[in-house]
């Protein structure tokens, strides 16, 4: 009976949906190595994400879901390290990707978008040198590595090479597309001379200058205010439908998940608690920390008078992380079990929702034998 | 712009009042007379007292020097090489121009020395040659300027025999080398461990990471984005940079024998040689405020966040 429920849901993996996955991330550990001892941030997440698929990670501060970003994109600074795993773009392992190799994947494939618009831009150089530094940087790559079958192609290059007026045209152009206006002028303007949503959009028009196939936004809008919140999401939508690119949308705001995700992890102290289509996790939480995120959050549709329900307790202290579930100790459901033994990420139905709670493998279990008796009687 | 530049230029000569006043009123408190020798009677004294109008009292000799000297005339000197008049000794005998080619050279040397050295420190960070590089700025930092010259002069001319120790003047390429490096040494560990720090500081913030994440190459990002952020610091160090290689200079040009203002300078003022001290003090007075003022624009231009007029936002 087990077995042919693991087969039901492991026989889309092999299918030709497989081509179609864009980044597949397979038990990525990644270690701060501290003077007090090492720090866990990310212990062990796997996820796939396909071509056209916007996938949020959703925890709170300090639960990892940056540093992942980070190790994908070579960004991780000492003392932190990958120290396992793979992350598979396109079917190569960019963890094994050298300093050249990933110069010319940063920014050209992938990109990233940052938290704080207002440090995340040179304050010293304007907005249209700095995007079309982005465009031209990666057009060098391409040059050079068809320079390097020969010397006789220098010329050749030059011609491929993208001329300064072509790369003000296609940087005009990204501005305009991401809603500035006046884009002409202010491509002349400094970082300064910008708003902090606006800023935001001169972000996204670099990080998608060179069409990249994925974009990874490290919480956009945590730093700007809500109506600038809101024109950002929905710019981003309407950015991700007209490009296909696919997007990872790390938040800690589950409103901003419901609005742009197709689906969604959530990630607590380095682990994926829970992962599935986002209408399944905002409906049907499996994890007790979902489901506490979920009332933590305040609702448009509630009784105003509704109390807000905080998660108890403080986030793990990742130097000293308890041996089982790393959520126990503020879990209401905790059993001997989750003290002990740090449950694996375990499908809930046949659609993708996956959690890793033992709440959830008791109660399947409890599931199965009420069948058996049923069937039994 | 111009109107900043003008204001500018309305403060400088305000300090520069107020620099003259001082320095008369001190000079004048001092006891002593350029006249006063061994042999001098007292009517010789009171005769050229009353030839150079030293026997008025010292705010009307104020006055009728700032008058002659707004006409550009700043005196003649009294003793060291008496009736010779000090716009001559300072400018076409040259000695301003040796103590200008000695500063403008050694601030050339600081700065090209001083920043590679403070961002290859930074760059590697840690590592034995940042360890090493920061040993010999704090060291360059803590030796004063002569003792720096006299080490110089022991090993090179004294040990190595490669120059001559006193050259007496700045003729030739190899007369520059040791009083340059002497006057250049601190500045030169103070520029390498300003500009250490503050690329550091920048090397951290956001947009570092931006530029990285957009694909730049190394040394790209340290050369485009992050140094010219991290010379903001640096650019303001060297307006009491142009204080010191003044002032350093005269400890230098003493130490090496170079006929430069430096030196002269000295001797005035133990001649109590009173024009040639206002003329002096005057002139590099200006020359500390000029660059203090170019300081200013070179913010401008470095930073464009920063508004040099008010209002101007």
């Amino acid at each position: 009976m087990e077995e042919t429920i693991e087969k039901k849901i492991s026989a889309p993996e092999s299918t030709p949906e497989t081509e179609d996955v864009l980044l597949d991330v397979n038990d990525l550990r990644v270690s701060f190595f501290t003077p007090v001892g090492e720090v866990k941030a990310v212990d062990g997440i796997s996820y796939k994400l396909k071509t056209n698929e916007v996938m949020g990670i959703v925890g709170e501060s300090g639960s990892g879901k940056s540093v992942e970003a980070y190790a994908i994109m070579g960004l991780l600074q000492s003392p932190g390290k990958v120290i396992g795993g793979t992350v598979r773009f396109e079917g190569e392992n960019v963890l094994d990707f050298d300093k050249k190799q990933y110069t010319a994947f940063r920014g050209n494939k992938i990109s990233m978008i940052f938290q704080n618009p207002m440090t995340c831009l040179n304050p010293v150089y304007t907005i249209g040198d700095q995007l079309m530094e982005a465009l031209t940087c990666h057009n060098n790559d391409i040059e050079n590595e068809n320079g390097g079958e020969g010397e006789e192609t220098g010329e050749k290059n030059s011609k491929n090479k993208i001329t300064k007026q072509e790369a003000w045209d296609r940087a005009v152009e990204m501005l305009k597309f991401v809603g500035i206006n006046n884009a002409e002028r202010r491509m002349k303007q400094y970082p300064h001379e910008f708003s902090g949503g606006m800023r935001q959009r001169a972000m996204i028009a670099m990080a998608l200058i060179c069409k990249p196939k994925l974009l990874i936004a490290d919480e956009p809008t945590t730093a700007l205010d809500v109506t600038i919140q809101a024109q950002i999401i929905e710019l981003m939508k309407h950015l991700q439908e007209e490009t296909g690119m696919s997007i990872i949308f790390i938040t800690h705001n589950l409103g901003v998940v419901a609005e742009i995700c197709d689906k969604v992890s959530v990630m607590y102290a380095g682990h994926i608690m829970e992962q599935g289509p986002v209408n399944e996790i905002f409906y049907n939480p499996a994890h007790p920390y979902t489901q506490g995120l979920l009332a933590s959050m305040p609702r448009l549709d509630e009784e105003s008078h509704e109390r807000l329900i905080p998660i108890e307790g403080t986030p793990v202290d990742l130097l000293d992380p308890p041996t089982g579930c790393s959520f126990g100790p503020r879990c209401e459901h905790c059993m001997k079990i989750c003290v002990n033994k740090m449950p694996p990420l375990m499908d809930v139905d046949g659609n993708g929702h996956k959690a890793a709670c033992w709440l959830h493998v008791m109660n399947a279990k409890n599931k199965k034998s009420e069948e058996g008796a049923q069937t039994n009687e | 712009m111009l109107t900043y530049i003008l204001k500018r230029i309305g403060s400088a000569l305000l300090t520069l009042l107020v620099v003259a006043i001082l320095t008369f009123f001190l000079m004048n408190a001092v006891p002593g007379s350029p006249f006063m020798t061994e042999k001098s009677t007292p009517e010789q004294i009171a005769r050229a007292n009353a030839k150079y109008g030293l026997d008025k009292p010292v705010p009307v000799q104020f006055v009728n020097y700032m008058g002659r000297l707004v006409q550009g005339d700043m005196g003649v000197s009294l003793k060291m090489q008496e009736g010779t008049r000090v716009t001559e000794l300072l400018f076409e005998q040259g000695k301003f121009g040796i103590s200008c080619r000695l500063g403008v050279c050694a601030l050339i040397v600081a700065i090209i020395t001083g920043i590679p050295l403070g961002c290859l420190a930074a760059y590697n960070r840690g590592k034995f040659l940042d360890s090493l590089i920061r040993v010999l700025t704090t060291v360059g930092v803590a030796i004063p300027g002569f003792v720096v010259a006299a080490l110089l002069l022991l090993v090179f001319c004294e040990r190595l025999g490669w120059f001559s120790p006193i050259s007496g003047s700045l003729e030739g390429f190899s007369s520059y080398v040791l009083p340059v490096l002497a006057l250049a040494f601190y500045p030169s560990c103070h520029i390498a461990k300003l500009t250490r720090t503050s690329m550091l500081d920048v090397i951290n913030q956001d947009y570092i990471r931006t530029a990285k994440a957009k694909g730049l190459h190394t040394k790209r990002i340290v050369f485009k984005h992050a140094l010219r952020n991290s010379l903001i610091p640096v650019i303001t160090y060297l307006g009491p940079l142009t204080a010191y290689i003044i002032t350093g200079g005269f400890v230098i040009e003493k130490t090496f024998q170079i006929p430069g203002l430096g030196k002269y300078f000295i001797e005035s003022i133990l001649n109590r040689d009173y024009p040639i001290i206002m003329g002096t003090t005057i002139l590099l007075a200006a020359l500390i405020v000029i660059m203090n003022l170019v300081v200013d624009i070179a913010y401008k231009i470095v930073d464009p966040r920063i508004t040099l007029t008010k209002g101007d936002a």
